[in-house]
């Protein structure tokens, strides 16, 4: 049975890599924060009093069953929009709206010129291209490879056979390589 | 040339340098939420008390996430019809016996007239007229 210690010490040690996992799959700095506030304290309280050496799996599989249920969540939400929107027709006001700022909006802030100042050119460009990878490509490289998790493992978190896992990093891996290639980046 | 695994270890050192280095709003942010799981784990009194309650709610949660609602929302109309039915049928047809009264008190004639058979056939006798 775990100690409150033993919790705090594992939550410390995984807490800013879950955050950015949650980012790059939903794009959205917020919603990330929630998402893994959401699921350390499913796993304290559902879970807490299990080994701490089941923690990480535990863990992975609280927090991807949150990254989908923000999508399915946001699915519903964008059905409701749409239909509301179909419902109340046109809007003069958005008819005006100048399509150069939701340009602007929706533009990474990685873009801000002071942010890339603090973070490495190499960083932006491998987070982009992780962002851009099929999730199951994602999931698998950041088990395997981020969370040093065995193939077994990796298989048992996302649900599928460990050939599926080997291939989804193969390709990730490649994905990612080619990409850094592209951009003339070697590391 | 570099193989998978090493690549991937070398991707992966970057994306750990930027996660480490997350602004501190972020980081603040993230202490809190580990120290109120922390909490939540350390009082298990409150838990087991709010166990027994909770395992039936989150099992009907787990239950309709999980397509249960096929099998509720049938069951939830048929409840809601034969409510309805009931409500229909136990509530006495009101109005037709309250216009009765009110017709026997706003008259001028006293209640009495109205069981006199004579009066009556006097009545019928007047509207064949």
């Amino acid at each position: 049975m775990a100690t409150p210690k033993e919790l705090s010490d594992f939550l410390a040690q995984v807490e800013r890599r879950a955050y950015k996992q949650a980012a790059y799959a939903i794009r959205d700095d917020h919603a990330a924060l929630d998402i893994v506030q959401d699921a350390m304290m499913r796993l304290a309280e559902k879970y807490g009093t299990r080994p701490p050496s089941e923690f990480p799996m535990l863990f992975q599989r609280i927090l991807q069953n949150a990254i989908r249920d923000h999508f399915r969540r946001q699915k519903v939400r964008n059905l409701w929009t749409t239909l509301l929107s179909a419902f109340s027709g046109g809007n003069d006001d958005e008819d005006e709206h100048d399509p150069l700022e939701t340009l602007a909006g929706e533009a990474d802030p990685s873009n801000d010129p002071s942010v890339q100042v603090e973070r490495s050119q190499t960083l932006i460009v491998i987070e982009r291209a992780l962002q851009k990878l099929p999730a199951r490509q994602r999931e698998a490289f950041v088990l395997r490879y981020w969370h040093d998790m065995d193939v077994a493992e990796t298989a048992a978190t996302m649900g599928c056979s460990e050939g599926s896992v080997k291939t989804h990093c193969s390709r990730a891996v490649h994905a990612l390589a080619a990409t850094l290639r592209m951009e003339g980046m070697e590391l | 040339m570099m193989d998978e695994q090493q690549l991937a270890q070398k991707i992966v050192g970057v994306l750990e340098n930027g996660a480490q280095s997350v602004d501190a709003a972020t980081a603040a942010r993230l202490a809190v939420a580990r120290q109120q799981a922390v909490a939540a784990m350390a009082q298990p009194d409150h838990a087991a008390a709010m166990q027994p309650l909770l395992a039936g709610w989150e099992r009907v949660v787990e239950f309709s996430h999980h397509g249960g609602y096929r099998f509720w929302m049938p069951v939830l109309l048929l409840l809601v019809a034969l409510a309805a039915a009931l409500n229909s049928t136990l509530t006495p047809r009101g109005s037709e016996p309250i216009d009765a009264d009110a017709l026997l008190l706003a008259s001028e004639l006293p209640p009495e007239a109205y069981a006199d058979k004579e009066f009556v056939a006097w009545l019928e006798h007047s509207s064949q007229l």
